[in-house]
């Protein structure tokens, strides 16, 4: 054998000849990986025209706008709708939050984009996108649970609906240019909270 | 005539008047140095000092109403021009609203929007408010098709102004 075979052999025992135990797993068709939606998950919470820290209202709007870019690029997104138990009144969802004066904000409903994703076993499992809740991508289940009503209905459906009433009555998107305005009008009201809670802080 | 000043009540504190008015903006001026003035459509002229965050919010949405040829909702001392608190109106349908007073205040829930407001019972607005709202509830009126056009203050979610909408000006949503 030459010392170039040696060498050969030598290197290709750095090498196993069994199957490699992570194999990579395919994407299916409209999913994302963990890491690709991590990543679409930061890029929409850095968008400035998207009022996350307004959640007295606009979770319709930032649902819409999420879901269809996300569509644009192929994505099998949905939206997850949880709601209320009859009657609201003294039985809505409550989250805790900075940007309320009350500390608090209470819900007959909440929504928000889902999107599937693929883990490193190749499980494919819906996951929510709603950077004004968390901090990543969730569970259904998970981001029931931060709304503090365990009686709450939870429904899924595709992306068409802008708003879906709690008995399924459902309505199709605004002109983009409404969603728009929707978008200028909640920044004003979160502009506005923010400086009234501000100078009520510093007398 | 004195500027708007900031309040001095708690966060989330209501709006204190004493006068409310709903008014188309008839026009709004800023010049370098002074105070800015605001015209509204019932007459009443109301100054705003600048260089504050209050300012700059309230600008905001003086030039969003004006924007979207919509009403401003200012609450402040008339006679002396003074703003406590001012927001935009919005055409809305009623999804529910509570059946009793509960301290002094009905529950409110509309379509659409998924906080809960309500109406203060102690509000000069509120014989007149309440039974818009009632009407609203059971007319079929929806998210799609809103009859009534309403203020709410948003740092305490009070319904603020309620106004039967014009048929054919439910195309804005909230």
């Amino acid at each position: 054998m030459s010392s170039f075979d040696q060498q050969q052999e030598a290197i290709k025992r750095q090498f196993s000849s069994a199957p490699p135990a992570s194999p990579v797993v395919s994407c299916p068709k409209g999913a994302l990986t963990e890491q690709e939606a991590n990543q679409w998950f930061d890029d929409f919470k850095c968008r400035e025209q998207i009022p996350w820290d307004y959640p007295q209202d606009c979770c319709y709007n930032r649902a819409h706008v999420m879901a269809r870019e996300l569509q644009a690029v192929g994505v099998d997104v949905g939206k997850v709708w949880n709601y209320a138990p009859p009657s609201v009144f003294g039985n809505g969802l409550r989250v805790s939050t900075p940007h309320a004066s009350r500390g608090y904000v209470e819900w007959t409903y909440h929504v928000a984009p889902t999107v599937p994703v693929v883990d490193p076993q190749g499980k494919v499992s819906r996951l929510v996108l709603d950077p004004s809740m968390t901090n990543g991508p969730i569970t259904p289940d998970q981001w029931k649970a931060l709304q503090g009503q365990p009686l709450s209905k939870l429904v899924s459906t595709d992306a068409t609906p802008y708003y879906r009433d709690p008995s399924g009555r459902v309505f199709p998107a605004p002109t983009d240019h409404e969603v728009a305005q929707i978008f200028d009008r909640h920044r004003e009201k979160r502009d506005d909270i923010r400086a009234e809670m501000k100078r009520n802080d510093t007398g | 005539m004195p500027a708007s000043q900031p309040s001095t009540g708690h966060a989330g504190a209501p709006m204190r008047g004493p006068d409310f008015v709903l008014e188309k903006v008839k026009s709004w001026v800023e010049r370098p140095g002074a105070n800015a003035e605001l015209l509204l459509g019932d007459g009443s002229l109301w100054k705003l000092k600048p260089g504050t965050k209050i300012y700059e919010a309230q600008r905001a949405v003086i030039e969003g109403v004006i924007r979207r040829n919509a009403e401003l909702f200012v609450s402040g001392d008339k006679q002396h021009g003074l703003i406590d608190r001012l927001t935009d109106a919005s055409p809305l349908a009623v999804q529910e609203i509570s059946s009793t007073e509960n301290s002094g205040r009905y529950s409110v829930a509309f379509w659409g929007p998924p906080s809960i407001y309500h109406l203060r019972m102690d509000r000069p607005w509120s014989t007149q408010a309440l039974p818009l709202l009632r009407q609203s509830a059971t007319s079929g009126a929806s998210f799609g098709s809103p009859d009534l056009l309403v203020a709410i203050d948003p740092v305490t979610l009070e319904i603020v102004a309620v106004r039967p909408l014009a048929s054919g000006k439910g195309a804005t949503r909230h």
